[in-house]
C-alpha cells in the first residue's frame, strides 16, 4: 500500500475523479484532498492524497502515465508520500501493544543486558572468580561451569522455544452455569440488584402488606386468614427467590422457576380464566401455588429447607386439603399446581373469611386499618392477578407504577395475607383447640366458604405471591413469615408474634391464644405422639418441615391420609411418590422452562419437596432407624431458633422494630416505594442475609436438584443438604425476625414460644422413644432379612460368617445392601443423604468426609446387626480402635501407620510393632555423613596441598555461613564514587607537611652541619727514630763543628777568649755531658766527637798534620801564633759565630732563619714609598698605553668583522 | 565415581599448583558451596555437592561427564590437564602469557607460542613454569608451560618458542568428543 501525494490538480477535481483515475492502477483506500486558499477563499492550490493498494510495477506504471501529464487545466505532480500521522501512529500503537503482547521475549534480552551491565557477557565474567556475586543480581553466582561453555546451546535454544505469553498459558475454568462458578469468574448476575429492589419492593409491599393485612388479618385473621396469609406468605418469598434465581442462573431451576414466573403469568392468566370458570378451584390453584410459594419460602428460610420444605410444603399441601397429598401424588402437572392452588384458594378464602372475622372479632381500632388493608388486598388481588404476572415478568418495574404499587400492594396483602395466614393458622391452631384436623377443618371449612369472595382475591394473591416470591420476595418479611411458615408451631408462633407487633392488641390476644393453641397442640402433638406411630409422622413432618403451618398441616394430613401414613415407611411412600412426581414435573418443567407457570411453581415445591423427601426419607429412616436424630434436629432447630431468635432480637430489634412499625411503617405499605425502599434498607440488610444466602443455596440447590436430582438421588442429597443449610440459616433469620418482633410486640409471644419449645421438646421425646422403638424393631427385621437373604443365597453359614467377619466395612457394605432388600431399601441410600444433612444442620460448614463417617458410624448401629457377638466384637474392637495403638506411636508409628492404610483393614496385613522399622535412623544419620565425608576429604586434599606447597592453609569453618563470595569488582568499569566509604581509599590526601618539613629541614640542616665529632684525646705517636732523625742533620753540623771544635779546642787551650772559653766550656761541658745526656746540641756534638774522635782521629790526624805540618805557623813564632792565634781567633770568631747562631737555632727557627728574613720581607718596603710610587706610576703610564692600544685593535677587529 | 586417593590428589595437585599455585585451596575451599574431586573413567571432574548428590542417581556405567572436568590420568599415572578446566583455573593463575591478535590463532590450533607472538608475559616467570594464556582483551585462551624465562624472553631471537601448547579453547572444537 503506498500513498501518493498528487498535486497539481485543478480546483474542480473531486474525490471521485480522482479514484477514478487511479483506480485503474490499484485499488484507492482513501482519497483526502487540500484546497489551499488565500485569504479572500480563493483556491490557489489543490493537493491530494491517495492511498493505493498498488504494485511497484503499477506504480510505476502510474508515475509514467500520470506524473505531469494535463488533467482538466492542471499538470499533475505524483510524488510518493509519507505515511499519513494516522497511519503511523495507528502502526506505532500496535507495534507497542505487540511488544506489550510479548513481552517474555525482552525478558531474557534485559536480562542479558543487565548481565552486561553487571560485566556478564554471554554468561561469562571475566576475570571473575567462580563463585563471585553478580552485582546487580541478587542470588546470581558466576558459576563457569553452568554456562559459558553452553552459550550457543543456550542461544540456539532460545531461538526454538516460542514463548508462549502468560495470558496463553492461564486457562479460563469453563465451570459449568452454575452460580457459583460464574461468581468466581467474576460474573455477578446483575437481577440480584433487581430482586432486591424487588424484595425491597416487595418486603416493603409484603411487610405494609402484612402491616395492613395483619391489621386487618389480626382482626380477622386468625383462623381462615392464618392458611391464606401464611401460604401467601410463602408464595410471595418463593416467587421472589425465584425471580432473583433466574436472572443469576438461566438454566436453573430458578430459571425455571423465572421461566415458570412467566408461565406464571400465562398460567395465572391461563389460570385465571379457568380459576374464574372455577372459583373454588382457582383458589385452590392459588393454593397450590401457594403451597409452592409457602414451599418456596419454606426452603428459603427453613433450616431443613430441602426435606422440611418439601415436607411443610407437602404438609401444607395436605393441611390445607386431602386433595393436596392427592394433587402432589399427581404432582407432575396441573393437577398438583391446581391442588395447591385449590388449597391456597381454600387458604385464601379461609383468610379472607378469617380476615373477615378476626377483623369483626378484633381489633375495632384495627377496623380502619382492616378495611384499608382489606380493600388494598383485595384491590391488589384483582390488580396482583392481571399485573402480578407483569410485575412478575417485568421484575415489577416494568409494570406500571400502579401495577407496581398494586403489586407491592398485592405483595403486601399477600405479605399481610400471609402474616394473617400465619396468624390464623396459629390462631386456628390454637384457636380450632390446637387440633390440626380442626384446623384443617376449618381452614377447609373457611376456604370452602371464603372461596366464593375469596377465591379471585386468592386467585389473585396466589399468583403475585408467586409472583412476589419470584421475585425476590427474599424480602425479609416474607422470608421471615415463609420462615415462620415454614418453621413449625414455632415459626408459626413467630409470624404470630410478627403479627402480634403489627397490632399489639391482637398479638397479645394471639399470643395468649396461640399459649392456648400451643398447649392444644402440644397437647395434641403429645396425644399423637402418644401414639406410637402418629406423633412420629407428625413430628417428623413437624420436624422436616420445622414450619408449624406445614407441620399442622401434616398432622392432620397425614393423619387423614391414611393411619399408616403415621407410619414412616407409608410416609416415605407417599412422600416419595409426591417428590418422584415433583421431580420429574419440575424436571419437565426445568427443562421446559417456559412449561407451566403451575408446573413450575409447583415443580418449585417440587422440588423442594423432592429435597424435602430426601431429607424426609431420611428424617423418616432417621426417625425408624434413629429416632434421636431427629429429635437432636429438632432440638438443634429449636434451640438454634432460640438463640439465633435472640440474636436476631438484638440485631433485628432496630430493623425488627422499625419492621415491625414497618409493618406500620410498611404501611407505608400503603405501596409507596420510598416506605418501601426505607423499610427495603433496614430490612435489605436482614433480608439480603436471610435472602442471599437463602436464595444462593436454593438456586444451586434448586439447579442440582433440577440437573442431578433427575440424574441421581444422591445429588439431591446433597442439594437437600445444602437446601437444609440454607434453610435452617433462613429459619434462623427468620426466627431472630420473628423474636424481634416479638420483643417489640410483648413477652407474651416469647412465653408462648417458650411453652411451645418444651412441648415440642417433649414432643421429641415421645418420638425419639418411639423413633428408637421403631428403629428397634427395623433392625430386628433387618437382622432376620439380612439372615434370610444370606442363609438362602449361602449354602454355609460358615461363609457367610466368614464374609461377614472381615471388616466392619463389609458390614456397613451388607447393611447398604442388604437393607435395599429389607422393606426399607431406599433408607440406606437415604441415610447417608439424611446424615450428611444432618451434619450440615449440625454443623453450616460440613465436611463431607466427616459425615460420611458419622454416617458410617450411625448405620453401623443402625444397620442390621445380624451378628450380635460380632457386633460385640466389633464394639470393643471400635473402643480399642480409637485409641492409639503401641505401634503407631512416633514417627515410626506413622510410617507404619501408612503402610496400614495402604492395606486397609485387612488383618492379613496388620501391622504389629514387629513392622516398626528400626533402621529408621539411618537415613537421618545418611544426610550429615555425605556432607562430613566431603569435609574430610576437603581437609585431606587441604592437608595434601599443604605438604604440596609448604604452604599452611586452613580450611574455611564449613559451619560457617558460607560467606558470599567475593564480589566482583571490574576495576575496569570502576567509578569513583564519594558517597562510597570504600572508595575513601581513592582519594588523595592533601595533607600539607611545610611546618613539620621545616622543622626537619632544619634538624636535618642542623645533623648535616654539624661535624663529626672528634675524640678530645690527645694521641701522641712518639717515633722512636727521632733522635736519628735530628741526629744525622746534627753531625753534619757536629763535623764540621767537631773540626772546629778540635780546632778550637786545639786554639783553645793556647789562646784563652772569654767568650771563646765560655763558649769552649760550653763546649766541653756539652761534651763531657754529652756522654750523660741527651740534648739537642751537645750530646750530639759529643757522640760525634766521641765518634769522629776515632774518625777524627783519623781525618784529624791527617788534617792535623797537615795543619800541624804547617811549621811555618808553629814555628813562626809564638807571638806569631799569639796573632794568629788572634787572627784566628778573629777568623774563629767569624765562623764560630754561624757556629753560634746555629746554635741558637730552636726546633722550628733556627736563628737567622731564612724564611724569618723572607717573611719581614712581606711586611716591610723593600724600598722607599716614593721610589715606589714612582715605579708604580711609570708602570701605570706603560700600562695605560698598552692598554689602550689593545682597545684600539679590538675596535679595529670588531669594526672589520661589524663590516664582513 | 570415587573421590582421589591421596597420590592422585597429590599427582593433581601438583599440577594444578603449577598454574595456580596455592589459589587451589580457593578451589577446595570455596565459600560458596562445597566442591570436591571425583574421580571417573580416569577423569577428574570438578563437582558441587549439589550436583554430586544428584549424580549418584546415574549408574557409573552410564555415567559420562559430572561437573566440570579437570583433566585425566594418563596410564602412567600422570595428570594431564583439560581445557575445561580453564575457567577455574584462569582466573586464579599466578603467570600469564598474552598472546598477540596474530598468533591467537595459532595458538588455538595447537601451536606453541613464539617470541613474534608474545604480547606480554607475566615477569618473574621461570622456565617451564605453567602459565594461562591470554588474548590481548584478556580472553583466556589456554595453557601453557613457559619455554624460557622471563629475562630469556627478551633475548631471544623472535621465531623461538616461548610457550609450549598444552591445551587450548581450541579444543572444545576439535576434540569435542573426547571432551567430556
Amino acid at each position: 500500500m503506498k500513498r501518493l501525494y498528487i498535486g497539481g490538480l485543478s480546483h474542480t477535481i473531486t474525490h471521485k475523479d480522482l479514484k477514478d483515475r487511479f483506480g485503474k492502477f490499484g485499488d484507492v483506500q482513501d482519497v483526502e484532498l487540500r484546497t489551499r486558499r488565500d485569504d479572500e477563499g480563493v483556491p490557489y492550490k489543490t493537493f491530494g492524497y491517495i492511498n493505493l493498494e498498488i504494485t511497484d510495477a503499477d506504480f510505476k506504471k502510474c508515475m509514467t502515465v500520470l506524473n505531469k501529464s494535463k488533467w482538466k487545466g492542471g499538470t499533475i505532480q505524483i510524488e510518493q508520500a509519507r505515511e499519513s500521522f494516522l497511519q503511523k501512529l495507528a502502526q506505532e500503537r500496535h507495534d507497542a501493544a505487540e511488544k506489550i503482547e510479548s513481552p517474555s521475549v525482552n525478558h531474557k534480552v534485559k536480562l542479558v543486558e543487565s548481565m552486561k551491565e553487571a560485566g556478564v557477557e554471554n554468561f561469562h565474567m571475566k576475570a571473575a572468580v567462580p563463585g563471585t556475586e553478580i552485582p546487580g543480581h541478587k542470588d546470581w553466582v558466576y558459576d563457569p561451569s553452568k554456562h559459558s561453555h553452553n552459550i550457543k546451546k543456550l542461544e540456539s535454544a532460545t531461538e526454538v522455544p516460542d514463548l508462549t505469553p502468560v495470558s496463553q498459558l492461564t486457562w479460563e475454568i469453563s465451570g459449568g452455569d452454575d452460580e457459583i462458578s460464574k461468581k468466581r469468574r467474576g460474573e455477578f448476575p446483575p437481577q440480584k440488584e433487581r430482586p432486591v429492589k424487588k424484595r425491597k419492593e416487595s418486603s416493603n409491599e409484603v411487610v405494609a402488606n402484612g402491616q395492613s393485612d395483619s391489621v386487618k388479618s389480626y382482626g380477622t385473621l386468625e383462623k381462615s386468614s392464618t392458611v391464606q396469609k401464611s401460604n401467601g406468605e410463602t408464595r410471595p418469598p418463593t416467587k421472589p427467590k425465584q425471580a432473583p434465581r433466574k436472572p443469576q442462573t438461566p438454566v436453573c431451576v430458578f430459571d425455571s422457576c423465572d421461566d415458570s414466573d412467566g408461565d406464571i403469568r400465562m398460567l395465572v392468566q391461563q389460570s385465571a380464566p379457568a380459576d374464574t370458570p372455577v372459583d373454588e378451584d382457582n383458589l385452590e390453584v392459588v393454593g397450590d401455588d401457594y403451597i409452592p410459594r409457602t414451599f418456596q419460602k419454606t426452603k428459603d428460610v427453613c433450616q431443613l429447607p430441602v426435606g422440611s420444605c418439601r415436607k411443610g410444603e407437602e404438609d401444607y399441601d395436605s393441611a390445607d386439603t386431602d386433595e393436596i397429598l392427592n394433587s402432589r401424588k399427581t404432582p407432575s402437572g396441573t393437577k398438583q399446581d391446581q391442588l395447591p392452588e385449590v388449597s391456597k384458594t381454600q387458604e385464601k378464602a379461609e383468610v379472607v373469611k378469617q380476615t373477615n372475622n378476626m377483623e369483626t372479632n378484633r381489633a375495632k381500632a384495627k377496623k380502619a386499618d382492616k378495611a384499608l388493608p382489606e380493600k388494598a388486598l383485595k384491590k391488589v388481588f384483582p390488580k396482583k392477578k392481571a399485573p402480578s404476572p407483569e410485575c412478575d415478568s417485568g421484575d415489577g418495574g416494568d409494570d406500571d407504577s400502579e401495577e407496581e404499587s398494586e403489586d407491592s400492594n398485592s405483595s403486601k396483602a399477600k405479605k399481610t395475607c400471609k402474616v394473617l395466614p400465619k396468624k390464623k393458622d396459629v390462631e386456628k391452631s390454637t384457636t380450632p383447640s390446637g387440633s390440626d384436623g380442626d384446623d384443617s377443618e376449618e381452614s377447609d371449612s373457611d376456604s370452602s366458604k371464603a372461596k366464593k369472595p375469596g377465591k379471585k382475591v386468592l386467585s389473585k394473591k396466589k399468583t403475585p405471591p408467586l409472583e412476589l416470591s419470584s421475585s425476590d420476595d427474599d424480602s425479609e418479611s416474607y422470608e421471615d413469615q415463609s420462615e415462620a411458615s415454614a418453621d413449625s408451631e414455632y415459626e408459626a408462633m413467630f409470624t404470630n408474634c410478627q403479627r402480634l407487633e403489627f397490632s399489639l392488641d391482637d398479638l397479645q390476644q394471639l399470643v395468649k391464644e396461640s399459649f392456648l393453641k400451643g398447649l392444644d397442640r402440644d397437647s395434641d402433638d403429645d396425644d399423637p405422639g402418644s401414639d406410637s406411630r402418629q406423633p412420629g409422622p407428625n413430628r417428623m413432618s413437624e420436624m422436616l418441615s420445622t414450619e408449624p403451618q406445614i407441620t399442622d398441616s401434616k398432622a392432620p394430613l397425614p393423619p387423614a391420609k391414611t393411619g399408616n401414613g403415621n407410619t414412616p415407611e407409608e410416609i416415605l411412600a407417599a412422600i416419595f411418590e409426591e417428590d418422584d412426581s415433583d421431580e420429574v414435573s419440575e424436571k419437565k418443567k426445568k427443562k421446559k422452562k417456559k412449561g407451566k407457570k403451575k408446573n413450575p411453581l409447583t415443580s418449585l415445591p417440587a422440588f423442594q419437596g423432592t429435597k424435602a423427601l430426601l431429607a424426609t426419607a431420611g428424617l423418616k429412616r432417621q426417625l425408624k432407624e434413629e429416632g434421636k436424630m431427629e429429635k437432636q434436629k429438632h432440638d438443634r432447630l429449636v434451640s438454634k431458633p432460640s438463640v439465633s431468635e435472640d440474636d436476631v432480637k438484638t440485631v433485628a430489634k432496630p430493623s425488627t422494630k422499625d419492621s415491625t412499625p414497618p409493618p406500620s411503617s410498611s404501611d407505608s405499605e400503603d405501596t409507596t416505594e420510598s416506605s418501601a425502599l426505607e423499610q427495603k434498607t433496614t430490612s435489605k440488610a436482614k433480608a439480603e442475609r436471610t435472602v442471599e444466602p437463602t436464595a444462593l443455596k436454593q438456586k444451586p440447590e434448586a439447579e442440582k436438584k433440577s440437573v442431578p436430582a433427575a440424574s441421581s438421588t444422591s445429588s439431591s442429597g446433597s442439594s437437600s443438604e445444602e437446601s437444609e443449610s440454607s434453610d435452617e440459616e433462613e429459619e434462623e433469620m427468620e426466627e431472630d425476625v420473628h423474636n424481634a418482633s416479638r420483643s417489640v410486640p410483648a413477652k407474651k409471644t416469647q412465653k408462648a414460644e417458650v411453652c411451645k419449645k418444651p412441648q415440642s421438646a417433649k414432643q421429641q421425646d415421645n418420638q425419639r422413644r418411639l423413633a428408637a422403638q421403631e428403629q428397634r424393631q427395623k433392625e430386628a427385621d433387618l437382622q432376620k432379612n439380612l439372615i434370610q437373604g444370606a442363609l438362602a443365597k449361602l449354602d454355609s453359614a460358615g461363609n457367610g460368617k466368614q464374609h461377614i467377619k472381615f471388616s466392619s466395612d463389609d458390614d456397613d457394605d451388607d447393611d447398604e445392601h442388604t437393607s435395599p432388600v429389607p422393606p426399607n431399601p431406599k433408607k440406606t441410600l437415604f441415610q447417608d443423604s439424611q446424615s450428611d444433612e444432618e451434619d450440615s444442620s449440625d454443623e453450616e460448614s460440613p465436611a463431607r468426609g466427616k459425615p460420611g463417617h458419622k454416617d458410617k458410624e450411625s448405620e453401623k448401629p443402625a444397620g442390621g446387626n445380624l451378628f450380635d457377638s460380632d457386633d460385640d466384637e466389633e464394639d470393643e474392637e471400635d473402643g480399642d480402635r480409637f485409641q492409639i495403638k503401641p505401634q503407631f506411636e512416633g514417627k515410626a508409628g506413622a510410617k507404619l501407620m501408612q503402610l496400614q492404610s495402604r492395606f486397609g483393614t485387612d488383618e492379613r496385613f496388620q501391622m504389629d510393632c514387629r513392622f516398626i522399622d528400626s533402621d529408621e535412623d539411618v537415613p537421618e544419620k545418611e544426610l550429615p555423613q555425605p556432607v562430613c565425608e566431603l569435609t574430610q576429604e576437603k581437609r585431606k586434599n587441604l592437608d595434601i596441598l599443604n605438604n604440596l606447597l609448604n604452604i599452611n592453609i586452613q580450611p574455611s569453618d564449613p559451619n560457617k555461613p558460607t560467606a558470599k563470595g567475593k564480589t566482583f569488582r571490574d576495576i575496569s568499569a570502576l567509578q569513583y564514587d564519594p558517597t562510597k566509604e570504600g572508595h575513601a581509599a581513592f582519594e588523595t590526601k592533601n595533607e600539607e607537611p611545610k611546618k613539620e618539613s621545616k622543622l626537619a629541614r632544619k634538624r636535618k640542616r642542623e645533623e648535616a652541619e654539624k661535624l663529626p665529632e672528634v675524640s678530645r684525646e690527645m694521641y701522641y705517636d712518639v717515633s722512636m727514630d727521632l733522635k736519628e732523625v735530628f741526629g744525622t742533620s746534627k753531625e753534619e753540623k757536629t763535623e764540621e763543628d767537631v773540626s772546629w771544635d778540635k780546632q778550637e779546642e786545639t786554639s783553645q787551650a793556647m789562646a784563652v777568649d772569654p767568650v771563646i772559653v765560655s763558649s769552649h766550656q760550653s763546649t766541653n761541658e756539652g761534651e763531657a755531658s754529652s756522654g750523660f745526656k741527651f740534648s739537642f746540641f751537645d750530646d750530639p756534638a759529643s757522640d760525634t766527637a766521641t765518634e769522629k774522635e776515632e774518625y777524627r782521629i783519623e781525618m784529624l790526624k791527617g788534617a792535623k798534620v797537615s795543619w800541624q805540618v804547617d811549621p811555618r805557623f808553629q814555628d813562626s813564632s809564638e807571638e806569631e801564633e799569639e796573632e794568629e792565634e788572634a787572627k784566628e781567633q778573629t777568623g774563629t770568631a767569624k765562623p764560630t759565630e754561624e757556629p753560634v747562631a746555629s746554635n741558637k737555632a730552636f726546633f722550628f727557627f733556627r736563628l737567622d732563619d731564612e724564611r724569618l728574613k723572607v717573611g719581614p720581607k712581606a711586611f716591610c718596603r723593600s724600598s722607599k714609598l716614593e721610589d715606589q710610587r714612582e715605579d708604580w706610576e711609570e708602570k701605570r703610564t706603560g700600562l695605560i698605553e698598552e692598554y689602550r692600544k689593545k682597545h684600539k685593535d679590538a675596535r679595529r677587529k670588531l669594526k672589520t668583522s661589524q663590516r664582513n | 565415581m570415587r573421590p582421589l586417593t591421596d597420590d592422585e590428589t597429590k599427582t593433581m595437585f601438583e599440577k594444578l599448583s603449577k598454574y595456580i599455585g596455592e589459589n587451589i585451596k580457593l578451589l577446595v575451599d570455596r565459600p560458596d558451596g562445597t566442591y570436591c574431586f571425583r574421580l571417573h573413567n580416569d577423569r577428574v571432574y570438578y563437582i558441587s555437592e549439589r550436583i554430586l548428590k544428584l549424580a549418584t542417581n546415574i549408574s557409573r556405567d552410564k555415567l559420562v561427564s559430572v561437573g566440570t572436568c579437570f583433566g585425566k590420568f594418563t596410564k602412567t599415572i600422570k595428570f594431564r590437564l583439560h581445557i575445561t578446566a580453564l575457567d577455574f583455573l584462569a582466573p586464579y593463575a599466578k603467570f600469564k602469557v598474552w598472546v598477540k591478535p596474530g598468533q591467537e590463532q595459532s595458538f588455538l590450533y595447537g601451536n606453541h607460542v613464539l617470541k613474534s607472538g608474545l604480547g606480554r608475559i607475566t615477569e618473574n616467570t621461570n622456565q617451564y613454569q605453567g602459565v594461562v594464556v591470554y588474548s590481548m582483551a584478556d580472553v583466556p585462551l589456554g595453557f601453557g608451560v613457559a619455554a624460557k624465562s622471563t629475562q630469556e624472553c627478551r633475548r631471544v631471537d623472535p621465531l623461538s618458542i616461548v610457550v609450549f601448547h598444552q591445551a587450548d579453547i581450541g579444543e572444545f572444537i576439535r576434540s569435542e568428543d573426547t571432551l567430556t
